[in-house]
């Protein structure tokens, strides 16, 4: 493959993946059937880098691939995925004041 | 000397401008002092008490550390400042200015190695670091030698563990995967995380050492 046609690819999957992603290295989750109006999740990995290390997450908590698991407020709630730590204790708890820092998806 | 100073800080933790003066003590360019306790929430404070608990618990390992010899004690050493003053940023961007950087990226390796974060191996404060494998291995493509690529585990596993990428990812077998660029940017070997939330597949030559520019 010459390097111009491998240039060019990388500018089109970057401006591509520019529509999907939210900012470098955030998971926006995909929430199948029912929409409704609460925006999709983000999950922002580089502010969680900077306090974890992948393997503090990585497979014990989530899987290395976005939307592996389908993830519900009401496994939240009860201590699974992002509720092990948004809980008050390790992190700030999921309330109505909260709900907008993680559901920042379009 | 240190454990008993941070005992100290502990018990006059809730007096912001006290705790300012015990850290310039002890530690140069400690943090900006933070806004005034009225201001405060008492759930800020108790987060507080609890990152307080936490350095001493570092200070405690490694003071332990220290006793067992100079050159364990140095490893141990990385996450050098107390209360980060990344970990207080609120936003991305605050924290993205006090973050190394290369290729216009966050350079995380060097994050590390200056002491500006020091991301925890888990939940439990006491979980332990999973084991730094020195183990190089190089993958040089069969029909282009120059873009050779000497993959180093040891950086790779301060942050993850063998599970993360054996098997799913990789073999452990020098040469079983046929690894290409293409895949690479299609997100699979090294794609998996460089590109998303590693450094991107842009940075050639932190992969390619001959591409470096000299
Ligand atoms: C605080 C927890 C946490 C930490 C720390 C963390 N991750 Fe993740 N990671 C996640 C979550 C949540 C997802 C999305 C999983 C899902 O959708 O089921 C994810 C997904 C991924 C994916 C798949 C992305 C995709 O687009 O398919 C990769 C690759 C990944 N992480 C790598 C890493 C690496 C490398 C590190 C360390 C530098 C890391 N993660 C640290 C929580 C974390
Ligand atoms: C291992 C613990 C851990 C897990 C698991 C975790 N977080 Fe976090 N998260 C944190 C910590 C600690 C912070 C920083 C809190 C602070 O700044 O006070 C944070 C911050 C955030 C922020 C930043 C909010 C802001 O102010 O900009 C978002 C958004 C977020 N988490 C979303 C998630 C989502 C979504 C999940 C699940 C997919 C998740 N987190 C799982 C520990 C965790
Ligand atoms: C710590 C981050 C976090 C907070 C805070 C949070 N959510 Fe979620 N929420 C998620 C994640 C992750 C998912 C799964 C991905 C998705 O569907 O967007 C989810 C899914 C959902 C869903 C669809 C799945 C389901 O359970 O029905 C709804 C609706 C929802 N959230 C509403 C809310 C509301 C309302 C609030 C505020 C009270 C809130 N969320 C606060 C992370 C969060
Ligand atoms: C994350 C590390 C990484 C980065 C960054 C990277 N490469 Fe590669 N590259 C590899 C690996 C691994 C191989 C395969 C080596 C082998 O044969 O096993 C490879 C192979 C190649 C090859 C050999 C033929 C092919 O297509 O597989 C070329 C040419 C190449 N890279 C060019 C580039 C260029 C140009 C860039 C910058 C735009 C780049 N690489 C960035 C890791 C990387
Ligand atoms: C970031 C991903 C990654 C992590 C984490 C990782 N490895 Fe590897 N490992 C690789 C790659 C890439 C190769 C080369 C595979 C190839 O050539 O196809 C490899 C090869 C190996 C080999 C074969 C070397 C040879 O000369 O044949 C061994 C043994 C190995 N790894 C052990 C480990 C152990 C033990 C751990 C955990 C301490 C670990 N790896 C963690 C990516 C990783
Ligand atoms: C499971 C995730 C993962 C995979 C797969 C992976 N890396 Fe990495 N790599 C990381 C992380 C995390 C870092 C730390 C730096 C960062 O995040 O930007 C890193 C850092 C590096 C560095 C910089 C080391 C330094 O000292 O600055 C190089 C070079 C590198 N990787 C090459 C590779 C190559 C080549 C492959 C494929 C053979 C590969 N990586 C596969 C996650 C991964």
């Amino acid at each position: 493959m010459s390097l111009k046609r491998f240039v060019l690819t990388l500018l089109l999957a970057s401006l591509w993946a520019g529509c999907v992603v939210a900012a470098d290295g955030d998971v926006v989750f995909k929430r199948e059937g029912q929409e409704g109006t609460t925006p999709p999740a983000v999950f922002p990995h580089w502010i969680h880098r900077i306090r974890y290390r992948c393997y503090a997450c990585h497979a014990s908590l989530f899987e290395m691939k976005a939307g592996a698991v389908r993830i519900t407020m009401d496994d939240i709630m009860a201590g699974k995925f992002c509720g092990v730590c948004h809980n008050g204790k390790t992190a700030w708890a999921v309330t109505f004041e909260t709900c907008a820092r993680c559901h920042k998806g379009q | 000397m240190m454990v008993g100073c941070l005992m100290v800080m502990l018990l006059t933790g809730c007096q912001a401008a006290t705790r300012q003066k015990m850290l310039s003590l002890v530690f140069d360019g400690a943090t900006p002092t933070p806004p005034p306790p009225t201001r405060r929430l008492r759930r800020d404070l108790l987060r507080e008490i609890e990152t307080l608990q936490e350095q001493l618990r570092q200070a405690r390992e490694e003071s332990a550390l220290a006793q067992q010899g100079p050159a364990r004690a140095a490893e141990a050493q990385t996450p050098a400042a107390p209360a980060r003053p990344i970990e207080q940023a609120r936003t991305w961007d605050e924290a993205a200015k006090l973050l190394p950087s290369s290729d216009d990226m966050p350079d995380w390796v060097k994050a590390v190695s200056d002491g500006v974060i020091a991301p925890k191996p888990g939940l439990d404060p006491q979980a332990a670091r999973e084991p730094v494998l020195p183990l190089d291995v190089e993958l040089v493509p069969a029909d282009d030698p120059t873009y050779a690529v000497l993959f180093r585990h040891e950086p790779h596993t301060a942050w993850l563990s063998c599970a993360n990428c054996h098997p799913a990812i990789f073999q452990m077998k020098r040469g079983a995967d046929t690894i290409t660029m293409d895949k690479i940017t299609e997100g699979k070997y090294c794609g998996v995380c460089h590109g998303k939330v590693a450094f991107s597949a842009d940075a050639c030559a932190r992969c390619h050492q001959a591409m470096a520019t000299p």
